[in-house]
């Protein structure tokens, strides 16, 4: 499966969104000009990982400082026991 | 090179170091060894979902039981080090194998203070830091009204808040003035309010003279002669570290003196994890750290090490705490006289000649990240208290 963005809807550099797919809520990361797109959902207990930082390919969740590598998915750091969901992102005009 | 690296200790920082080692790439022989008859598992969920009955027991491992195949990591589990001969390079279990290493890294954690009270022995008296005692004091804990928690730190603050949840009527008692007290009067009381909220009777400045019963324990008697039933009592007044088998290294408070890379003064003996007292650059002392996220940095850290790799850049250690469904974050080390200052009522900082000693955050953990950056730094006060100010624009001074 393929994330669509509209691109009016896109997030800036270092910045993120989110949209709904099917009934998920995913979030969108714009790191060096790509996209990239990944669950919403910390692994380990659920938090909104839009609510936290983007520190380069890397998001931290708000709640215990889990770390993912937004451009596998992988933990990079910290409680989460699993990595997270990660799509592909088509931006549209 | 062929004994390879024996990891001694199977909790969180062992099984870090262990996974590490083969993913930056060491081939030789590793075999984790743990006391208890569990794989690795990660202890928080013990006091918070494990216990609530919210968090199987699965969900709490460190690693699925099939990465330890993949990874070519022996698992030698109900096997407790008794021995360690570090000129011979031998460590010995208590079913009499001996194991010969190349490297010896001493993972093998706390044990719980065990108070001298009258009644310690008693049926209904709990102890928490295994998956064996959180099973216990769960299964008391469906059968039981009133308890009484002796200790009002992490273990004792977030068991309360646990049992409470549970239904049960909960009093905790402890001789100093108020919850998690190490942290400073501030977040005590902010603490204290949660439990109260919840009704969590707190009986502080008070210590427990006895725990009553002819073989199950049916009250607790303070020192000041109140008594207060008890179905269940879980003891929680902290931990030593678990390395009464370990002899020929250095020890600091009981605990593995290493640097920062797990190196202790001995060759070939390295520690982590709460075993260890690694060196701290922030206070200059060795400083053993009984957290979560030190023994993933530490297990890591050893790891490359071992393998002549450059130490990972190393985070800041931090902890935190749930507790009646609040998230206290905590980083840096602060004394008695270092100033206080509040972000609003979320974040605080302390300071020592102006330099950020340490921070924490109550329900602000994006704030609390950033925060945290700030430590060593000495940023001006006033921006500090500006919540309208992103803390990532915070001049550091």
């Amino acid at each position: 499966m393929t994330i669509h963005l509209p691109a009016d809807r896109s997030p800036r550099e270092g910045e993120m969104v989110t949209t709904e797919v099917d009934g998920t809520i995913v979030a969108v990361a714009r790191v060096d000009g790509a996209l990239y797109a990944f669950a919403d959902e910390c692994t380990h207990q659920g938090c909104s990982l839009s609510d936290g930082d983007l520190e380069g390919r890397h998001v931290v969740c708000p709640c215990h400082m889990g770390t993912f590598d937004i451009t596998t998915g992988s933990v990079v750091s910290g409680p989460p026991p699993e990595p997270v969901r990660t799509w592909p992102v088509q931006e549209e005009a | 090179m062929t004994d390879g690296v024996l990891v001694v200790g199977a909790g969180l920082a062992g099984a870090t170091a262990a996974t590490s080692l083969r993913e930056l790439g060491f081939d030789g022989p590793i075999t984790l060894i743990g006391a208890e008859s569990e794989l690795p598992y990660e202890r928080p969920g013990l006091s918070k979902g494990y216990l609530a009955g919210s968090t199987p027991a699965d969900a709490l491992r460190v690693h699925d039981a099939e990465v330890y195949d993949r990874f070519g990591i022996g698992v030698r589990l109900s096997a407790e080090a008794v021995a360690l001969d570090a000129d011979a390079r031998k460590l010995s279990l208590a079913d009499g194998a001996a194991l010969s290493y190349d490297d010896v890294v001493i993972a093998t954690g706390s044990v719980n203070r065990r108070p001298p009270l009258p009644g310690m022995e008693l049926s209904g008296v709990h102890q928490l830091r295994t998956l064996a005692e959180a099973s216990a004091l769960r299964s008391a804990a469906s059968s039981a009204r009133t308890a009484v928690v002796v200790g009002q730190g992490f273990v004792g603050c977030e068991v309360a808040a646990t049992l409470r949840s549970l239904g049960l009527d909960v009093t905790v008692v402890d001789p100093m003035p108020g919850p998690l007290w190490a942290l400073g009067a501030e977040i005590s009381a902010r603490v204290a309010r949660w439990h109260d909220d919840a009704g969590v009777r707190l009986r502080n400045d008070v210590g427990v003279a006895s725990l009553d019963g002819d073989s199950v324990v049916t009250s607790v008697t303070l020192a000041d002669g109140a008594v207060l039933p008890a179905d269940l009592v879980v003891v929680g007044v902290g931990a030593r570290p678990a390395t009464d088998w370990v002899s020929g290294v250095d020890l600091v408070d009981g605990a593995v003196a290493v640097d920062a890379d797990g190196r202790s003064s001995t060759p070939h003996v390295w520690a982590i994890g709460d075993a260890a007292a690694a060196w701290d650059e922030q206070t200059g002392r060795h400083r053993r750290v009984e957290h979560f996220d030190s023994a993933i940095v530490q297990g890591q850290r050893v790891a490359h090490a071992l393998v002549g790799a450059p130490s990972p850049a190393g985070g800041r250690s931090w902890f935190w705490t749930d507790q009646h469904g609040h998230t206290l974050m905590h980083a840096g080390v602060h004394g008695p006289d270092d100033e206080t200052i509040w972000r609003g009522e979320s974040v605080a900082f302390w300071l020592r000649d102006r330099e950020v000693t340490a921070v924490a955050a109550i329900d602000a953990g994006r704030d609390f990240r950033r925060a945290m950056k700030l430590i060593g730094k000495r940023p001006a006060a006033a921006d500090l208290r500006d919540e309208e100010l992103d803390l990532r624009r915070v001049s550091a001074g």
